[in-house]
């Protein structure tokens, strides 16, 4: 700690924004003053801010310039002798000169208390604008009419008026300054957008590549416990996916589409920057500035191998120069509503009881009956004492009962997250700080299940030598515990686990029973499985204990104008402690011992190999990165011309160490355990005469990925106007079993960009701003696991039978290994109108992925049936549209914002057999087809039921039942295809409204042209434990029903190729395109009044997930939870406040 | 004053850090990069990692099960027979189609699993730099053998039963002596499979040990791999050197249990170090376990048929079987200790039961029957009187050898190749099962006791598949 609190030092990314050419040249005979302004502004950068009572702008004259400096330009200007003019930061400021000698003499014996009223250029008043004292530490804010009064003023005193977005303004102090109007920086907001690519930042406008920026307010927008959920539905070109639709290796997010086959697909996400490997979870959303995502090779090259996907760039708050200290808090909380467990029709209890009974008659069960011990339904129990009293009683009592009651009821409840942080930042002149501290607490909608997490974060800047070093730290700490108890995997729909009292009752398990209540005549420990006891009494828990550490360290020079040195140094430490406690009382552990248990059927005698006494497993990981870069950032500028450059060196280790052990006759007290005096080796005998070692979960291995990079990064900008941008960077890791030199691979970029409306032929009034720009490059993907030569895996504790220690092979030799690599071309456009009523942009992008390394399919004669190679090339593109408008501008404000995006993709070559027609069907990404989506639907073709109710497909167009020569066909045509299992057009619609400080805005989501599986009725389903469909009764059931039905009549024996085939029939693929109400937001702000101790405070209500406007299929369900109950909907309730 | 000169100290620090960095970094650059990125991969180099690689006895010493299942040693009911996995069913009643477009089938994946390894280590031993120790020239003909094996189990699922008129043209396997896995093999013709298999163990023989390694039976021996010879042989109907591979190997080990000695109630009687076993091999668990697997408790029942053969006293109805409450039999665990899954490996037993039918055939019925009986008055009960066998003629001799053949060799996917050499040589036998009211009927010499080739195989390779 004592060597933290000494390096706490942060560095501050520099952000060039002042640098422009100060010289001008301008020849021109008649030019009004007006005029002159424009084109300095032009040139420089610089605004010129004049009274217009005071200066007549409409008055010509005659110029000739050539590089000449500011001053003496606007000496030049004014000539009236009573104007003067003074530069500040980005501004000329007309004033008058002072009036009199004696004013001048008495001035700085009084004080003035100094009034007016900020507005913008709408006239819209400003509040909490900053009225400050130049060079004093004296201010006041405006209140919400923009009103202000700064009292004890000396008269000649400047003082300085800014407010976030706005040109600053210097006056003179007076008793009332009047109406002071900022105006937005450039006339243009998008302009001080400053973008970060985790290297440097830059203003947008000086961008090539496709960015979209998330700042502050959108991200608070929406409640949630992580980040990433705060990006769904705000940007476009991203796609969220649900847990329930997500394919095997699809990342819950993706950028401009799929860019690997069976690569890593999740997007790079750097914070503060270098890249996060942990997880997301750790980070709390209120700490965030602001969030890049780079779509396109320009910003994304800069990350190489590792930016195939997309990149998240995050920025976390920083305090600010000159600052009070500002103390802000955030406090919501979230209700999630009930899961609703019917949401899946199902057959009822009594028809599961019927199909059993058929099932019975049919001799289904005779296995488990004579076994004796194996499960049975309880209906089945019955079955076989039909003669027993109440037997229609208890059956009928079975029939009516519901499982979905009672999991309701004990097992699900009102989700409750409570979210609170507090944060403190500001400044002085040569040190910048901010620091927060965040609690959230959540109790999740399974009872039982909760997660904790605590978040620090304190960084600090200081600067020397005039500000040309910077010394900066950024210290994060999360702490979070999360528990989870086991779901219950229903078997039967009418099992109960709570008598009419509510006190919890034995299910078959893994016993039937009779069985477990009897076996072992009293000498075993009780064997009855009772879910709601195990819940009642935390029997069985699993728990995870995160600490996480992250230390951003830097330093930075500027060597000379223009010129910056700069070390970056990261340090993170994870560990995270995952837990599995299953108490002796709890089934698990009862069963286990039991299961072990022998009793000399002569002396009586038990001997248990496994011990009483709890049972733990413990899993803990930890993981290290170090990572130290060395950058020179270079800015040369000369006439028009501007040249910036970054180039640096990157070396990078990722460790990672992950490990289990299972411990017996665990004491939770003393952590004491009898691992010693047990036998893994053994074969101990089972109660149902098998035989098996004790099962101990044991693995421990470590990881180390190690990366070594050189990267340049430039731009040259020619008269504000064309942009050219190129970016190179060379990866190169411990690849394993490769040779040093062909570690690497070079990625690079290049791109350009033409702002429009500066040219001088532009004359498209209405359209103030216009800019073209396009980027071409590769970016790339790297799997560290893979090798060009034969590797093997020895696990320390693997023994063959023989107690001998043994390898297998991981990967077979592949001498033609190469990396993944992604050819990325991307065309944008940026436009906004006069006033920034209407804004937005184009970007239509291409990807190509080429060399993708694929999990291949190859013949079992060559003794491995997958091998991972380059296998494959893809072909992505799209479009991404997104224009914003503000409807109205009055007291009623009213903006909205449309997202549009379009994905098409398609592998254009597979170099791999793909299997049956039933592989690609089943498991089509593993099996991707040439000219068709890696995510596509495939189905079989469906030539309705025969007249035994079977389900029936085609064959050289002739109706049959042979499954086994559908599946077995590798006849392509045989397939139907019926799209794209993920959207290719989706987006938003926002709308945002405000009046008088009461905010309303919703988001309604729209997901298109994608389709998705429904669940049906089959003969494996219903005799297994799968119920979630609602067409039991819809199955045929005789003969002629075959004419109105297409689900199939329940056969017993169930043959698995049948039910498949009716499983992957085209009938059962859904459209799914949606259209979603996703959240509704209602806040109301505070006017500033006195009575409030606050400057700011927000209060608020939002709605998530708040239900489905539109659906394209007919059977109510939400195609992305096609098979379980969709996300819940929730309520959040919350306040901002700032001090 | 003081944090300004701390801060100066820092500074100075951080910038010779800084610099040291970049030095550091450029000359340990490759040092770096070279850092191994699992501590669970390595690419093997050493005599121990190719070791290791053989000792995979998953990898190296597991067969398929579908000559188990199709064989006549084990009934299920009607009921349990619905319970299996739809290959087990249609191997149970040797339908023309088996797999039904399931892939992964582990009679052809094991065996080149196994080949693939052994490949490897072969290569990987031309490479290393103590090529011609001693160890390597053992984990040379270590892997031979493995390979010989491999190739040995193909051939007996997926080609006819030997002939030597008619091996030249009939269909083999891919024969692959390469790890590499970016070429494909066609079929090789039987006759070069016979002979590469034959060149792989005559090429071990010189390499391996003649001790039989006693506490890692997954490793071969000299006496392994005679008698893989000796086995082979009697296969291709070659008994004259049936009878010597079997004499070389009896030489160097020929230790029978008593089964007197082994315990009547155990679950596992034998350990997977037992006395008689030459070489393990087990049957890959997975894709057969509910018709193969021999457990109390078990679906499958041996055969009543198969259980009449046993004299009374023949103490392997009470060691090698169970029996159930209902009275049928169960199959106890046998030579792979406690493993549920059949073994299929090289055990002294089958060489005594070798020996004594090639001095049948050739007509020495009294050596044959002395063979005979030095086996089996270790299955009697000795507390009984064992009453030796006599032959009258050298054919009712083979016709006693065969029968014990029959008995000895239980479980081991022996009597399904048996089958095929005998009906070939007109023992005429059919098989026949019974199941809710149908008959289902193996002719002699039916193409169906030849497997079809898995479909993944034929799809991605496009080798000749077998007629059913």
């Amino acid at each position: 700690m004592r060597i933290l609190t000494s390096i706490i030092f942060t560095l501050l990314l520099f952000t060039g924004v002042s640098a422009f050419a100060q010289k001008i040249t301008y020849v021109k005979k008649e030019v009004t003053l007006a005029q002159l302004f424009k084109e300095i502004k032009k040139q420089t950068g610089f605004n010129v801010i004049w009274n217009e009572e005071k200066l007549n702008a409409e008055k010509s004259i005659s110029v000739n310039f050539h590089d000449a400096s500011l001053n003496e330009v606007m000496s030049k200007a004014l000539t009236n002798p009573s104007l003067s003019f003074a530069i500040t930061d980005k501004t000329i400021v007309v004033t008058q000169k002072e009036v009199s000698f004696l004013d001048r003499i008495m001035s700085p014996f009084r004080e003035i208390n100094v009034s007016g009223v900020v507005r913008d250029e709408n006239n819209k008043p400003l509040w909490a604008a900053t009225i400050k004292v130049k060079n004093k530490n004296k201010y006041v804010h405006t209140d919400s009419l923009g009103r202000f009064t700064l009292e004890g003023v000396r008269p000649d005193a400047a003082l300085v008026v800014s407010y976030l977005g706005f040109q600053s303004r210097e006056i003179r102090a007076q008793t009332d300054v009047g109406t002071l109007k900022l105006m937005m920086i450039s006339g243009n907001l998008d302009e001080v957008q400053i973008v970060s690519t985790g290297y440097q930042t830059l203003p947008k406008e000086r961008a090539t590549g496709s960015f979209v920026r998330i700042d502050k307010d959108l991200l608070d927008r929406s409640v949630s416990t992580g980040i990433l959920d705060r990006l769904d539905g705000v940007t476009s070109g991203l796609i969220f996916t649900s847990p329930v639709t997500r394919q095997v290796g699809q990342s819950a997010i993706e950028i401009h589409g799929r860019s690997t086959l069976f690569g890593n697909a999740d997007p790079l996400i750097v914070l503060d920057n270098f890249p996060y490997d942990g997880d997301l979870n750790n980070i709390n959303p209120n700490d965030i500035e602001t969030i890049t995502i780079l779509k396109d090779a320009a910003a994304a090259s800069a990350w190489g191998t590792r930016s195939g996907n997309g990149v998240i760039v995050i920025t976390t708050k920083k305090g600010s120069l000159n600052t009070a200290p500002k103390i802000g808090f955030n406090a919501n909380v979230t209700f999630g509503q009930k899961p609703n467990l019917y949401y899946n029709p199902q057959p009822s209890s009594s028809e599961v009881i019927d199909t059993q009974q058929y099932l019975y008659k049919q001799g289904a069960y005779d296995y488990n009956i004579g076994s004796g011990y194996l499960p049975l339904p309880p209906a089945v129990e019955l079955f076989r004492n039909p003669s027993s009293p109440d037997y229609e009683a208890k059956l009928n009592a079975l029939r009516n009962n519901d499982l979905r009651d009672q999991l309701s009821k004990y097992f699900y409840q009102t989700s409750i997250a409570q979210q609170y942080q507090a944060n403190i930042s500001g400044g002085g002149k040569h040190q910048k700080y901010a620091l927060s501290a965040g609690y959230d607490h959540n109790l999740g909608s399974a009872v039982g299940n909760s997660y904790n997490r605590i978040t620090l974060n304190a960084s600090n800047s200081f600067y020397f030598f005039k500000d040309k070093l910077e010394l900066s730290s950024n210290l994060r700490y999360t702490g979070s515990k999360n528990r989870i108890l086991p779901i219950l995997v229903p078997n039967n729909p009418y099992d109960q686990l709570a008598d009419s009292n509510g006190k919890p009752v034995a299910v078959a398990g893994d016993l039937n029973l009779p069985y477990a209540q009897t076996a072992g005549n009293g000498k075993l420990l009780n064997w009855l499985y009772k879910p709601l006891e195990e819940l009642q009494n935390r029997y069985n828990t699993i728990k995870t204990n995160v600490d996480n550490y992250r230390i951003n360290l830097a330093l930075s020079y500027k060597v000379l104008a223009g010129l910056k040195l700069s070390t970056v140094y990261n340090y993170e430490k994870g560990k995270s402690e995952r837990s599995t406690l299953y108490e002796q009382a709890s089934y698990y552990t009862r069963n286990l011992i039991n299961t072990y248990t022998q009793i000399d059927p002569v002396t009586g005698k038990v001997i248990r190999p496994i011990p009483l006494g709890d049972i733990y497993l413990s899993q803990p990981t930890e993981s290290r990165s170090q990572s130290g870069r060395l950058q020179i950032d270079e800015e040369v500028k000369f006439g028009k011309h501007v040249l910036n450059a970054i180039a640096g060196v990157e070396i990078r280790e990722l460790n990672t160490s992950e490990s289990q052990d299972t411990f017996f006759g665990y004491d939770t007290q003393t952590g004491t355990n009898l691992n010693s005096s047990l036998d893994f080796k053994e074969d101990y005998p089972l109660f149902n005469g098998s035989v098996r070692k004790i099962p101990r979960f044991y693995s421990s291995y470590e990881t180390d990925n190690r990366f070594f990079s050189y990267y340049f990064n430039g731009a040259y900008t020619y008269a504000d106007k064309y942009i050219i941008s190129l970016s190179v960077r060379q990866d190169e890791s411990n690849l394993f079993g490769v040779s040093t030199n062909q570690k690497g691979v070079p990625l690079w970029s290049t791109g350009l960009s033409w702002i429009l409306n500066k040219e001088s032929f532009y004359d498209i009034d209405w359209l103030s701003y216009l800019k073209l720009r396009g980027t071409y490059g590769y970016t790339g993907n790297v799997d560290n696991n893979l090798s060009a030569f034969l590797t093997t895996q020895t696990s320390s504790i693997s023994i063959n039978t023989y107690n001998a220690p043994f390898a297998s092979v991981v990967n077979p030799p592949n001498p033609s290994l190469r990396w993944e690599k992604v050819r990325n071309t991307n065309f944008g456009l940026d436009f906004m109108t006069k006033n920034g009523r209407i804004s937005g942009s184009v970007d239509i992008w291409q990807k190509n992925g080429m060399d993708l390394i694929g999990n291949t399919s190859v013949a079992p004669q060559t003794g491995i049936s997958m091998y991972m190679g380059n296998s494959a090339n893809t072909l992505t593109k799209g479009m991404d549209f997104q224009i914003s408008s503000r409807n109205l501008m009055g007291a009623v404000q009213w903006n909205t914002t449309l997202l549009y995006n379009h994905v098409t993709s398609r592998v254009t070559s597979y170099k791999v057999s793909n299997g049956s027609n039933f592989n690609v069907i089943s498991a089509n990404y593993m099996n991707p087809i040439e000219g068709f989506p890696f995510y596509s639907v495939f189905s079989f073709k469906y030539g309705g039921l025969n007249k035994n109710g079977d389900p029936q497909g085609y064959l050289n167009g002739v109706p049959t039942t042979n499954y086994a020569d559908l599946f077995g066909s590798t006849n392509r045509k045989d397939l139907v295809y019926n799209g794209s299992a993920t959207p290719t057009s989706f987006g938003n619609l926002m709308n945002t409204f405000n009046y008088k400080g009461v905010g309303l805005s919703f988001n309604i989501s729209y997901r298109l042209g994608y389709y998705f599986r429904r669940n049906s009725f089959t003969s494996t389903g219903i005799a297994g434990t799968d119920y979630s469909y609602g067409d039991y009764k819809a199955r045929w059931q005789k003969p002629g029903d075959e004419n109105h039905t297409t689900v199939p009549a329940l056969v017993y024996p169930s043959a698995d190729k049948r039910e498949d085939f009716y499983r992957y029939s085209d009938v059962l693929v859904e459209k799914a395109d949606n259209i979603c109400l996703k959240d509704i937001r209602l806040d109301y702000t505070f006017p500033q009044r006195s009575r409030l101790p606050f400057k700011y405070l927000n209060v608020f209500t939002y709605i998530d997930n708040v239900g489905i406007l539109w659906r394209a299929n007919h059977y109510h369900l939400n195609p992305d939870y096609p098979t379980r109950f969709p996300e819940v909907r929730t309520i959040a309730f919350g306040l901002r406040a700032g001090l | 004053m003081n944090l300004n000169y701390l801060m100066m100290r820092i500074l100075k620090n951080l910038i010779c850090i800084a610099v040291l960095l970049s030095i550091c970094i450029s000359c340990k650059k490759s040092d770096f990069l070279n850092k191994k990125p699992s501590t669970d991969i390595t690419e093997p180099t050493t005599l121990t990692d190719f070791q290791q690689l053989l000792d995979n006895t998953q990898a190296m010493n597991s067969t398929g099960g579908l000559a188990q299942v199709s064989a006549d040693d084990q009934i299920v009911s009607y009921t349990n027979y619905l319970a299996a996995t739809a290959t087990e069913r249609n191997a149970y009643i040797w339908n023309k189609e088996i797999y039904g477009g399931d892939t992964g089938i582990s009679d052809w994946n094991f065996p080149y699993q196994t080949v693939f390894y052994a490949n490897v280590v072969l290569e990987g031993l031309l490479k290393s730099d103590s090529a011609s120790s001693a160890k390597a020239q053992y984990l040379k003909g270590w892997a031979l053998f493995s390979r010989a094996f491999a190739f040995y189990t193909l051939t007996r699922n997926f080609c006819k039963a030997y002939d030597a008129a008619s091996a030249a043209t009939d269909l083999g396997i891919p024969l692959r002596l390469a790890s590499a896995i970016d070429y494909l093999k066609p079929r090789a013709s039987l006759k070069e499979s016979f002979d590469q298999i034959f060149a792989d163990l005559n090429g071990s023989l010189g390499l391996l040990p003649e001790e039989r390694p006693s506490a890692n039976l997954n490793r071969p021996s000299k006496i392994a791999a005679y008698a893989l010879l000796a086995r082979m042989s009697l296969e291709m109907r070659n008994y004259a050197a049936a009878e010597q591979y079997a004499d070389h190997a009896l030489t160097l080990y020929s230790t029978l249990i008593d089964y007197n000695t082994v315990s009547q109630t155990s679950i596992t009687p034998f350990s997977r170090t037992n006395a008689e076993l030459i070489c393990s091999y087990t049957q890959g668990g997975g894709s057969y376990s509910f018709m193969t697997s021999n457990y109390i408790e078990s679906p499958v029942r041996v055969s009543p048929l198969l259980i009449s053969l046993y004299a009374p006293d023949d103490l392997r109805l009470k060691v090698v079987f169970g029996q159930n409450a209902d009275g049928s039999y169960y199959k106890k665990r046998g030579y792979s200790g406690t493993g549920a899954y059949p073994f299929t490996g090289l055990a002294t037993d089958e060489l005594y039961l070798i020996k004594a039918e090639c001095l049948a055939r050739r007509n020495e019925t009294k050596s044959a029957m002395d063979k005979l009986n030095q086996l089996l008055i270790l299955r009697f009960d000795k507390t009984k009187t064992y009453r030796p066998i006599t032959a009258s003629s050298s054919t009712d001799a083979l016709t006693k050898v065969i029968l014990e053949r029959r008995k000895e060799l239980v479980w081991r996917g022996i009597r399904w190749n048996d089958l095929k050499r005998l009906n070939k040589e007109g023992a005429n036998i059919t098989l026949s099962r019974v199941l809710n009211g149908t008959t289902y009927t193996l002719s002699p010499n039916d193409p169906r006791y030849v497997f079809p080739i898995p479909n993944d195989e034929i799809t991605l390779s496009g080798i000749a598949q077998n007629p059913r």
